[in-house]
């Protein structure tokens, strides 16, 4: 039966990993006596808790990593019946108020990044929600040159943000990483900082792994 | 229509289109100029909100005689000697354009003497045309004075205000100047009034007082200071109290190394350390000074220099922003009015930014670390364009040297034998694991081997007593197709003894299964080609390169 306890250390939470490798989520929420949601449009985020508690993840929403004693980000990854992520990533959410003094070093985003346990998850719409199976889990952290380029990328949007150019990020900045707005609708509002310094409402904004590096990933480390 | 070279006369007038906009630009320059010809006195005399006369005089350095026709000619500047000095500005001024630029839209006399035993000189320019050196009386000094502004240029007139208004934007000029050197006099007359008496400062309390004329009385009482040094930078001055605002944005002065600025990123940084203080449409009042290495900003943006780049923008931004924040929240929490920082007591979220601003300061400029540098460097590396296959088996691809010809599944069998031999078969899975379904008299084929075959890296489960799921694959193979995989792969185990066998026995056939189902078309030609070459020692030949000349040949 399951380990209630969470993972002691990175080998064990793989090893936990791999064990569900194959199953499908069916089968996984029945272990929890959880009811596979008919629409995932309406339970998002459904499959990642649902992992969360297999694995015993703590973090919960907090901006540190889900296994922080670890040190270990786990995200999961719906992919199409090619191998490709079928929706970019998401990181963490901004802070729009405060984002003085944040270095790469010190920030969300490499603490979330720089050891994340990647679990595929088969999403093709053909498939049912409760027939799609988890994939064999990555433990992964980004090279030499995928760091430098997320920490140029995290650079030149926090830049902006802080500089209040709200209104000129897009999602087409960044190469790896992206913002874009993280709202349930257009009307979810949050307060930040308008290009003169002055308060203003704005949607709230999320850091985003873009399908193309997250691709990369996986082509680099499965068959 | 033909191109020609543009007239000296009609170039300066499109430069004095960017660089002189009203009677205010040219009080700017004239002013810049005498306070970087050092000059510890300057006298003002307007007439007509500048529009009839402006006259600017100082006891600065002086021009000397031969130089006062360079000096009203365009790019001409004593102000920068060598290249370098582009990145290193000490002075307001830099670009040799302003004069020129007055004298080719006004009436414009130059008085100046560098030495009083020499004598005086004058010249006299209006729009265009040569001017002659004519000797004048003028103690060590230079007096500017320009008259009847845009006279040969209506279109430009049309766009002036009333004199009011034109004298307005004159003062403002003059009160950002006076608080950037407190060590000079000054004399402001308009229409042979005297408006401002300014004597050079000497102490605090002078200093104070030439605040007060323009900040109002009251704004030391409701200021806090800031004061910061470290080798490097200095950043000092006074922010209002979030409580004590007006209704304009004008008294928010700020200097970056003596030089007013009006820059957006300074503004956003001192406007968002008030964060939500502040009613909607009342504005801070703030007087600041910051003094960086010169070159650690670029001040050659605009012709105005009034918008500013700093090498690391990020860091001036939150440094400035913290340190008014700091100075802000100190405020709240204790009740008196003024007070003085000190580089130690900064909490420790401050002084982290202190200390990486410190090193930006001190650190030398424009340096690429090495590993960015070597982001960047393309590596050099023959390139070599995969063509197609042929019957499946013949890789083609195009080389420098001509057409590449790999015997591709005789090669990925060589490749994989001899990776099995280097390095343990680690394994490679598969990201979704692919069901096959099999006959009964297959699977009693495979069963027995999938021990050994896990240990090889291929990674079987028996699903039912027809259906099987492969896991993985050993790590070195290419991208291979499961089910031509499995089946080849139980073509091959059918001719093994079965009486007696090893793991080492398995390789080949894995090998031989492998590189038959590798999707070949989706292969690296640098990295194959790389491993190729390993081969060529080898007796077995597997590929080779076919070179124009031979196909020519082939061809006649």
């Amino acid at each position: 039966m399951n380990d209630l306890t969470p993972p002691k250390s990175e080998q064990e939470l793989l090893a936990r990993a791999h064990a569900i490798a194959g199953l499908s989520l069916g089968a996984l929420a029945e272990k929890f006596l959880l009811k596979v949601p008919k629409q995932q449009l309406y339970a998002k985020g459904w499959i990642g808790e649902l992992l969360e508690l297999q694995l015993v993840a703590t973090a919960g929403s907090r901006p540190e990593p889900d296994f922080p004693h670890l040190g270990v980000e786990l995200k999961t990854l719906p992919i199409n019946q090619l191998g490709k992520p079928r929706e970019s990533t998401f990181v963490c959410s901004i802070n729009l108020n405060n984002s003085l003094n944040k270095t790469w070093e010190t920030s969300t985003v490499w603490r979330k990044l720089r050891r994340v346990l990647w679990i595929p998850i088969e999403a093709d719409p053909a498939i049912p929600l409760a027939e799609r199976r988890v994939c064999p889990p990555l433990l992964w952290s980004p090279t030499a040159e995928q760091a430098m380029i997320l920490q140029a990328d995290w650079q030149e949007l926090t830049d902006m943000i802080c500089f209040g150019q709200l209104a000129q990020i897009t999602a087409k900045l960044g190469r790896y990483l992206q913002i874009r707005p993280k709202a349930a609708h257009a009307k979810s509002l949050c307060w930040g900082s308008n290009e003169k310094g002055e308060p203003t409402l704005t949607l709230p904004r999320g850091f985003y792994l873009r399908t193309s590096f997250t691709h990369q990933i996986l082509q680099q480390y499965y068959a | 229509m033909r191109i020609k070279q543009l007239s000296a006369y009609l170039a300066n007038q499109i430069a004095a289109g960017e660089v002189i906009e009203r009677p205010a630009s040219v009080l700017k320059e004239l002013l810049e100029n005498s306070l970087d010809a050092g000059a510890n006195y300057i006298e003002l005399d307007i007439e007509k909100g500048g529009l009839k006369q402006l006259r600017v005089t100082d006891n600065g350095a002086g021009i000397h005689k031969d130089d006062l026709l360079l000096a009203v000619s365009p790019h001409a500047t004593s102000k920068l000697q060598a290249p370098e000095d582009l990145f290193n500005i000490h002075t307001l001024g830099f670009r040799g354009e302003a004069l020129a630029s007055i004298g080719s839209v006004a009436r414009l006399q130059l008085f100046s003497c560098q030495d009083s035993s020499v004598g005086a000189w004058q010249i006299n320019v209006a729009g265009y045309g040569d001017s002659q050196v004519m000797p004048t009386a003028h103690p060590v000094g230079t007096t500017v004075l320009v008259q009847d502004l845009f006279f040969n240029t209506p279109a430009r007139r049309k766009f002036l205000r009333s004199d009011k208004t034109e004298f307005n934007q004159l003062e403002e000029i003059f009160r950002r100047i006076v608080l950037s050197h407190y060590e000079v006099g000054f004399l402001f007359k308009h229409n042979q009034r005297q408006l401002y008496q300014l004597p050079a400062v000497q102490n605090t309390l002078a200093q104070e007082k030439r605040i007060a004329k323009i900040f109002g009385s009251n704004f030391l009482q409701h200021a806090l200071q800031i004061e910061f040094a470290i080798p490097g930078i200095k950043f000092w001055g006074w922010v209002g109290e979030a409580k004590y605002t007006r209704s304009q944005a004008d008294l928010q002065y700020i200097y970056l190394n003596g030089r007013i600025i009006r820059d957006k990123l300074v503004n956003h940084a001192l406007r968002s350390a008030y964060e939500d203080k502040l009613y909607p449409g009342r504005y801070p009042l703030f007087l600041l000074y910051l003094e960086i290495e010169p070159s650690k900003v670029d001040v050659n943006v605009h012709p105005t220099k009034h918008e500013v780049r700093f090498h690391d923008s990020r860091l001036v931004h939150d440094f400035l922003s913290q340190s008014v924040r700091e100075a802000l929240a100190k405020s709240a929490s204790q009740s008196s009015e003024t007070h003085t920082q000190a580089a130690g007591n900064f909490n420790p979220q401050v002084s982290q930014i202190y200390n990486q601003f410190y090193e930006y300061v001190n650190k030398p400029s424009l340096q690429i670390s090495e590993q960015a540098k070597a982001l960047y460097q393309t590596p050099k590396q023959a390139v070599i364009e995969p063509l197609g296959v042929l019957h499946n088996k013949y890789w083609l691809a195009q080389h420098p040297k001509g057409l590449l010809l790999v015997d591709i599944r005789q090669a990925l069998f060589l490749l994989n034998q001899q990776l099995y031999t280097q390095a343990d078969a680690i394994v490679k899975p598969l990201l979704i694991p692919v069901t096959l379904t099999l006959t009964e008299p297959q699977i009693r084929i495979l069963e027995p081997y999938q021990v050994l075959l896990q240990e090889l890296g291929v990674g079987l489960s028996l699903l039912s007593h027809n259906q099987i799921l492969l896991r993985t694959v050993p790590n070195f193979f290419s991208k291979v197709n499961a089910s031509q995989f499995l089946t080849c792969l139980l073509e091959e185990l059918t001719l093994i003894n079965r009486e007696d066998y090893q793991a080492a026995d398995l390789v080949p056939s894995i090998t031989k299964a492998g590189s038959q189902a590798a999707e070949v078309s989706q292969l690296d030609a640098q990295v194959l080609l790389a491993q190729l070459e390993q081969f060529q020692c080898q007796n077995n030949k597997v590929y080779t390169i076919i070179e124009p000349e031979t196909l020519a040949k082939m061809l006649r």
